[in-house]
């Protein structure tokens, strides 16, 4: 019997009840005072208690504290420890405090056993632990904590913590116990599920932590206890069952939360001040590092804890004090001797890459435990090896882009440049006048506008705000990839996915060839298909298609379709921002993934597919209000794709990626190679998606390959657009194909399997090689001049900065947004040189029409006066770019067609001007500017085509100055104003304080003002103010969406997990069962929901069966 | 799930589709064909909005080398109006109205406009169905050619001579408001020639130059010519003048020549090599010495078969087609003369044609002396092409002086129906002899048009097919001069005619590349 008793002055405000369970023992040995803190246990209680009343070692007393239990947990007490005493506590304060409770209840003991309550130790593991203490004169022991319903897997065998107190255990969580770490050692923590702390030690440090209620106690407690110079040792030989079920108990899953929080605190906490002054920084600059990962990665949630680690602790310094006081009174070690028991460099960071690191919502983590026991020995080399390629892989990015961060991003394809000034972009945002295509009526884009507020949050800085906005798509596409494959649970699976999406040619031949639209949709679509994945609760994205030992467990996509469907609408409408051609995109991959899953004989969740799919590209539309609506009112399926892309390359190359500089080699080949992996070894899920990775990707390279046959008579997007969903497809396959690897390839024996797994490895690193000269280059081959150049020389030694630009050629030559002309050739008109305002060609004005009429007649030799033709339009220059960029400068060369050119030089009236061989430009010779004074009364062509017989060269040209949608104008006091805008739109001539609407029509269309008279004169264009108000309110509309989205996401999830609570309690055993019995049943059901997902080696067998049976049947 | 399925129908996909491209790539291998207005003079659709022509080679004054004159037809049913403008070698420039009433035709003698030693035309009119041909005339002859209707930056002559009796000249017209500069080459018997006066040579926004070859490349009897803009475009023509002394350096050897060449052409320059080219009118008879050169201004031997179809088969036979290898960069002739497979006396079309090898161009020149009517050369690059309409300008000499042969022939599989239509001063109205007719493949008809076209110069080849039309302009013999005393001599010999042209029409309507 021990001598510990309950204090004589012990407050009496608890009720407490002691109950003798075990026998007298013989005075030689010291106390144990076991303290299990315990809070409405489970039914696994009753095996808890029953490990502890057959311990071996004989002076062990039990104190059970009820932490506020609703239920009082006495009877179930007394029937397996009736000697145990009770003490039950009014309120819930966490663990530490309900444990310190035996300060004040307990004397004479000389240990403290404190457990949690679902920790079931072996019989003598009290003994082991008491003997390892007189042994080691250790201050705080514990023993190896495994797996409640699989004792071969470790939970704990303690660890280390890096300086900024980040945890680093021996062991990971789930690692087969192979008596690896069976010696004993000193650590610096012991975990909390049952730690051995001599009593004196324990009243010394004042005990936990009251103040940290779940999570990071146990750090807390040994780091004090390493300050006051105790030894903290684990002890092997001494083990306990830990089922950890707190998760099961909390309302709401703030692990993260809490862990953040409490080490935070106990980093402030226990370092002297001078080390803390070295050390917080560093701990910021990883908190702030870890953020924008997890901010990259779309968890907000995990930002928020972090942030909310930090602040927490910054509203509570009296604590911190209080703490660093009484510490300061017990130290006898200093920092220097504690931080050479932590390891070296982040944890986090290397916890990160070695995969330890799952989010809360990740439940088939364990399947990455299950690949740890198929790869055996090389478990460690090859997750290293995979990890640090994906790593690799986005240092080689960010290494090939150097130049471009460093030196000027020149204004390549569709990578216009930015006005000077970020207000030029929301003035042209309000403005209800567009310029490009001849110029017309019409809502701005919604990318001027979101261009214009990130120029303002750069500083007003539009050249930084610019250069962001396209460079941080490139990594952001493997992140994406990242996220996409991280719910499979392979740290492994994703950093394959990581490094094929990196190593596709893809992005580079679109970051070379100013693809701003290819690389949003690079950046983006992964997130599309991970929210179509989820919609479809497919697993591993939901608990569809789960084997059926596991379907019942909690999937991780909780949240409601409709959640997911304004998720995937934000996700389409920030690539819609750059190209609207997502939409296209987005259809193109839910009908991959659609066939897929038929061709696969797995249709559940199509239905969700098509509904989240229809929903998101729908939500999309309506954050695009009004720009959208007006692209859906024109009914021209090519204003979606801004540049008519007609120029299609051969299959072979489309497979390759071949669009650009990389790929043009047979290495190419090799990702598809890694991508037919999973094919051929893949079994279950892993086998379904990699089917319905590679239909998305036939659905990228389908449309191209029809067009290029003749079978499709379409514009379609851009070829690198549509070639996105086969890289996604690719990578997605590929992610899958090591998942295989890891789970289902040891299913096989050694064979042909194994080799091409190896041979898919391989394929990929060769198939990285062609990226090697972009990569040395430092700009992927990004030419280092723009057409800018030459033209600003033409219009400089013009005069006319501002002059309208008629653009005619192959549209991905065009530095604009433009329109189907015929052919290979499209046109646009850009007033001055071209930014990114006239990037979004937008619904077909009557200005294009025109346009292409006049361009008709002198491509049929009917006229050779397009001059005369194009000057009541205003265009005073005709632009054919020949090359993509100047010569010399890298770039692609592209003749226009023939006829394109012989038409232009055969006109009287063009004058060709000589500049850079990139470019040809005609001068137009009968040019009479945007506004002209015209003798009055004159009388005037009345269709457009009339103007050919007109020579303007003797009318005045008044234009002084050019704004975004006014012109400055000279008097014209003895003529009317011909102006080169419709006749029937917004524009008015402000003169002298009068507005003059237009009295007529000049060419069928031009605006006429008759003698408006001397004076100033403006011609300006008169903005709707319906239109301008709902420009305003675009923003509002996306935060209204976004806020929704959250709140729908957090709604559905509380509302899966009450359902889940709601399960577990209709699966409790019942009351008059036998207590032990029914905790048997009960924890066997909990075991099988914890490992739900996971395709343990345990349902193998049967899983298989089932297979061969359903195949039988279906054969 | 199964696995063999999806995998299969995944690699099928992807296989078939690489398959399905292959063959489609094979297929396609057959090159588009060009516009045919890059080829030669092509005439506007009858509602263009205007037209423009320019007529680069010719002089502007009495007793002048070629003196020039632009005749315009006005094939519509509209009156044309527009201006000419004239531009002189020397910078000078004029320009004068021009109205040209429907279906009739209007001749500009370009010295009454302005005088230079050369000149260029700009014809601008403000209707599509207009055609413009230019005469020149000079005491070695009178020529007829189409007036070019756009500029290119590149022109093949594949003939010219800078013997003794020659005189050779490019000139080259900047009919636009900016500068051009070219590079002249020719290819003679003994390589390439770059002459280095004729490298960069700027030519001047709405100007021309001539450029005597004669002074340059001295003492060739062949030599092809080629004119690449560095910058801008340009047009250009060929004067060539034989003076009847022999192409011999001395009048001893000048006499042992098998012929001495006498006559006056202008050419135009072709823009492009075709692997086809068309002869209509082609003749061997005594005095007439016909031959074909042909310039391969490409890298690559060509290798070329020339067919001369002669008329009546049946009767005259088919003779095998003759084979022709041109090295890259060179010329080869085929003379006539020298083939007896092809029986005198027999008219005939020629068929150009690149067997292998890249494109040529084929140019004809029938030379008159001695034994024949008339005393001439006339040269004539091929056609390219055939159209259901072909427009001729220029007439004969309206003093009889001349007589007009046309000549079509039927390149195609299918019989067609021709007729010719006459029109210059307002009316139109059938050819006497002119049809209807039908052509079979291949055959071809000459229609002498001098004694059925009253004062109408101008004619309109119209077919339900596409055919090619050429025109034979030929002195007409001119009777014994009554003033010499041999006039009293009731037996004395006519004397023949001087001059002789052969020339294309222009094409319009539809018009379709050959090969």
């Amino acid at each position: 019997m021990t001598d510990a008793r309950p204090r004589a002055d012990a407050p009496s405000t608890a009720r407490t009840s002691v109950v003798d369970g075990t026998a007298p023992e013989p005075p030689t040995a010291p106390a144990v005072v076991a303290v299990v803190v315990t809070r409405d246990p489970g039914p696994w209680f009753e095996e808890v208690l029953a490990s502890l009343r057959d311990q071996t070692y004989k002076q062990l007393s039990v104190l059970i504290v009820d932490a506020a239990s609703e239920v009082d947990p006495s009877p179930r007490i007394a029937a397996v420890l009736p000697r145990a005493r009770i003490r039950r506590l009014d309120r819930n304060s966490g663990f530490g405090a309900a444990a310190n409770e035996v300060l004040d209840l307990v004397e004479g003991a000389a240990f403290h056993l404190l457990c949690h309550d679902d920790v079931a130790l072996e019989p003598d593991a009290v003994r082991n632990l008491v003997e390892e203490a007189f042994r080691t004169n250790a201050g705080v022991l514990g023993p190896k904590l495994v797996d409640w319903q699989d004792s071969r897997r470790i939970r704990s065998v303690g660890g280390s913590v890096d300086k900024v107190g980040v945890p680093a255990p021996f062991a990971e969580p789930g690692e087969l116990d192979q008596e690896q770490h069976d010696g004993i050692r000193d650590v610096f923590y012991v975990a909390g599920g049952a730690t051995l702390v001599r009593a004196d030690l324990f009243a010394t440090l004042g005990g936990f932590d009251r103040d940290i209620t779940y999570h990071g106690d146990d750090i807390d407690l040994c780091w004090r206890a390493h300050v006051a110079g105790a030894r903290v040792v684990i002890v092997p030989a001494a083990v306990g069952r830990h089922l950890e079920a707190l998760g099961e108990r909390r309302t709401r899953d703030d692990r993260r939360h809490l862990q953040q929080r409490h080490r935070v605190r106990t980093l402030l906490s226990s370092y002297r001040m001078l080390t803390l002054v070295r050390v917080v920084p560093q701990a910021l600059v990883l908190s702030t590092v870890e953020a924008v990962v997890a901010l990259a990665g779309g968890r907000f949630r995990h930002v928020g804890d972090i942030v909310g680690a930090w602040t927490w602790n910054l509203r509570h310094p009296g604590a911190i004090m209080r703490r660093r006081r009484a510490l300061a009174r017990a130290r006898i070690v200093g920092d220097t001797e504690v931080r050479d028991l932590q390891v070296r460099g982040s944890a986090r960071l290397t916890a990160f890459l070695r995969g330890q690191l799952s989010s809360g919502d990740d439940r088939l983590a364990a399947l990455a435990s299950t690949g740890r026991e198929l790869s055996g020995a090389l478990r460690g080399p090859l997750t290293r090896l995979t990890v640090g390629a994906a790593v690799v892989a986005l240092a080689v990015m960010a290494v090939g882009t150097r130049n471009l961060i460093s030196q000027p991003l020149p204004a390549v394809g569709e990578m216009a440049a930015f006005p000077d000034g970020s207000l030029d972009l929301l003035g042209n945002h309000l403005s209800g006048w567009r310029t490009t295509g001849g110029g017309g009526e019409g809502p701005s884009p919604t990318g001027v506008g979101a261009f214009g507020l990130t120029s303002l949050l750069a500083m007003g800085s539009t050249g930084v705000a610019r250069k962001i906005l396209v460079l941080a798509l490139l990594p952001a596409g493997p992140l994406a990839a990242w996220r996409l494959t991280r719910p499979i649970g392979s740290i492994r699976a994703a950093a394959a996915a990581v490094v094929v999406y990196a190593a596709i040619p893809l992005p580079y031949n679109a970051l070379s060839g100013g693809s701003w639209s290819a690389l949003a949709t690079y950046a983006t679509v992964p997130w599309i298909v991970l929210g179509l994945a989820r919609a479809m609760r497919l697993a591993p994205y939901g608990p569809v298609d789960l084997p059926a030992e596991a379907a019942d467990a909690p999937g991780p996509s909780l949240t409601s379709l409709p959640a997911r469907i304004l998720g995937l609408g934000l996700a389409v409408g920030l690539a819609a921002i750059v190209t609207p051609a997502i939409v296209i995109v987005t259809a193109l991959v839910v009908a991959g993934l659609l066939v897929g899953s038929l061709v696969a004989g797995r249709p559940a969740g199509v239905v969700r597919l098509v509904v989240a799919g229809i929903g998101g590209v729908a939500v999309a539309g309506v954050l695009h209000l009004p720009w959208s609506a007006s692209l859906v009112g024109a009914g021209d399926w090519s204003s979606l794709l801004v540049a008519e892309e007609t120029r299609i390359r051969p299959f072979g190359q489309l497979l390759r990626f071949q669009t650009g500089p990389f790929g043009d080699t047979p290495l190419s080949w090799a990702f598809l190679a890694a991508a037919a992996l999973p094919l051929v070894i893949g079994r279950g899920w892993r086998l379904a998606w990699a089917v319905r990775g590679w239909f998305v990707a036939l659905a990228g390279w389908g449309p191209l390959f029809a067009t290029d046959q003749g079978w499709l008579d379409l514009d379609l997007p851009p070829t690198e657009v549509l070639l996105v969903p086969a890289a996604v497809g690719l990578a997605l396959s590929a992610a899958m194909g090591v998942a295989a690897f890891e789970v289902d390839l040891r299913q096989y024996r050694f064979g042909w399997r194994q080799g091409a797994t190896i041979a898919a490895a391989v394929a990929v690193v060769v198939g990285s090689v062609t990226l090697v000269p972009g990569v040395v280059g430092g700009r992927w081959e990004v030419p280092r001049s723009s057409l800018d150049r030459p033209l600003a020389t033409v219009l400089d030694v013009g005069g006319d900065p501002e002059a309208r630009l008629l653009w005619l050629g192959p549209p991905d030559l065009l530095p604009v947004g433009s329109h189907r002309y015929a052919g290979a050739v499209s046109l646009a008109t850009s007033d001055g040189l071209p930014d990114v305002t006239d990037r979004w060609v937008g619904p077909r004005h009557e200005g294009v029409d025109r346009l292409s009429a006049s361009i008709g007649l002198a491509r049929e030799r009917r006229t050779a006066h397009l001059g005369r033709l194009l000057a009541p339009e205003g265009v005073r220059y005709v632009v054919v770019p020949t090359r993509s960029v100047p010569a010399g400068s890298g770039g692609v060369e592209r003749p226009p067609p023939s006829w394109l050119a012989d038409a232009l030089a055969a006109q009287a009236d063009l004058e060709q001007v000589v500049t850079d061989s990139s470019l040809l430009v005609y001068r137009n010779l009968a040019w009479t500017g945007v506004a002209a004074e015209v003798p009055a009364g004159a009388d005037l062509p009345s269709s457009p085509a009339g103007a050919v017989g007109l020579d303007g060269r003797g009318w005045r040209r008044l234009v002084t100055s050019t704004a975004t949608d006014s012109y400055t104008l000279r008097s014209a006091p003895d003529g009317d104003v011909v102006a080169a805008v419709p006749a029937d739109s917004g524009w008015e001539l402000r003169a002298d304080g009068r507005d003059l609407d237009a009295s007529g029509q000049a060419f069928g269309w031009a605006a006429r003002f008759e003698e408006p008279g001397d004076g100033r004169t403006t011609l300006a264009f008169d903005t709707d103010v319906a239109h301008t108000a709902l420009a305003v309110g675009q923003p509002v509309l996306w935060l209204v969406v976004f806020g929704a989205r959250v709140v729908v996401g957090r709604r559905a999830r509380r509302q899966a997990r009450d359902v889940k609570t709601a399960d577990r309690a209709s699966s409790s055993p019942a009351v008059d069962e036998d207590p032990v019995t029914a905790a048997a049943t009960a924890v066997a059901g909990l075991a099988a929901r914890t490992a739900a997902g996971s395709d343990g080696p345990g349902s193998d067998a049967r899983r298989r069966g089932r297979r061969r049976r359903r195949e039988k049947e279906e054969g | 799930m199964r696995r063999w399925p999806p995998l299969v129908l995944i690699v099928a996909l992807l296989v078939g589709a690489l398959v399905v491209e292959r063959a489609r790539d094979q297929a396609a291998a057959v090159p588009s064909a060009p516009d045919p207005a890059g080829l030669l003079p092509v005439g506007l659709p009858d509602d263009a909005l205007g037209s423009i022509w320019f007529c680069a080679g010719q002089t502007a004054g009495d007793d002048t080398r070629a003196d020039g004159t632009v005749v315009v037809a006005n094939l519509g049913p509209d009156d044309a109006s527009g201006r000419i403008e004239v531009v002189g070698d020397d910078g000078e420039r004029a320009s004068q109205a021009l109205e040209v009433a429907a279906a009739s035709t209007e001749r500009v003698r370009l010295a009454d406009v302005l005088t230079a030693d050369w000149v260029a035309a700009r014809v601008e009119l403000d209707r599509g169905h207009v055609v413009v041909e230019h005469e020149v005339a000079g005491p070695e002859g009178r020529d007829v050619a189409a007036c070019h209707n756009r500029a290119d930056d590149t022109w093949y002559l594949p003939s010219g001579a800078t013997t003794r009796d020659a005189r050779m000249t490019v000139a080259i017209y900047n009919p636009y408001a900016d500068e051009d500069v070219v590079d002249l080459s020719f290819v003679t018997g003994e390589g390439q020639r770059r002459p280095r006066d004729l490298q960069d040579l700027p030519i001047p926004a709405r100007s021309v130059v001539a450029v005597d070859v004669t002074s340059v490349v001295t003492v060739r009897e062949i030599l092809a010519t080629t004119v690449s803009a560095r910058r801008g475009r340009v047009v250009v023509d060929r004067i060539q003048t034989y003076d009847g002394r022999g192409a011999s350096a001395t009048e001893e050897e000048a006499a042992a020549e098998a012929y001495r060449r006498t006559g006056l052409t202008v050419t135009p320059a072709v823009p492009r090599p075709r692997p086809v080219w068309r002869f209509p009118a082609g003749v061997k008879s005594p005095g007439i010495h016909e031959r074909v050169v042909v310039f391969n201004p490409g890298r690559d031997e060509a290798e070329v078969e020339i067919t001369v179809s002669l008329d009546d088969p049946r009767r005259n036979g088919r003779p095998e087609p003759f084979p022709l290898t041109v090295a890259g960069g060179d010329f080869e002739v085929f003379d006539l003369d020298a083939a007896p497979e092809v029986p005198p006396e027999v008219r005939h079309s020629l068929l150009v044609r690149t067997v292998s090898g890249p494109g040529v161009i084929a140019e004809r020149s029938i030379d008159a002396e001695g034994a024949a009517t008339y005393v001439g050369v006339a040269t004539s690059t091929g056609s390219p092409v055939a159209a259901r309409r072909w427009a001729f300008a220029a007439g004969p000499r309206p003093d009889g002086a001349e007589a007009a042969r046309m000549v079509v022939m039927n390149p195609g599989s299918e019989e067609v129906d021709v007729r010719l239509v006459a029109f210059g001063d307002g009316r139109r109205a059938a050819v006497r002899g002119g049809g209807p007719f039908r052509l079979g493949p291949g055959d071809r008809r000459e229609i002498v048009v001098e004694t059925l076209l009253d004062d109408r110069g101008s004619v309109e080849v119209l077919a339900s097919g596409p055919i090619v039309a050429e025109r034979r302009l030929i002195a007409s013999e001119t009777a014994p001069d009554e003033s010499s005393d041999e006039s009293s001599d009731a037996d004395a010999e006519p004397q023949p005619g001087m001059g002789a042209s052969t020339t294309l029409g222009i094409p319009l309507g539809t018009v379709t590349v050959l090969g």
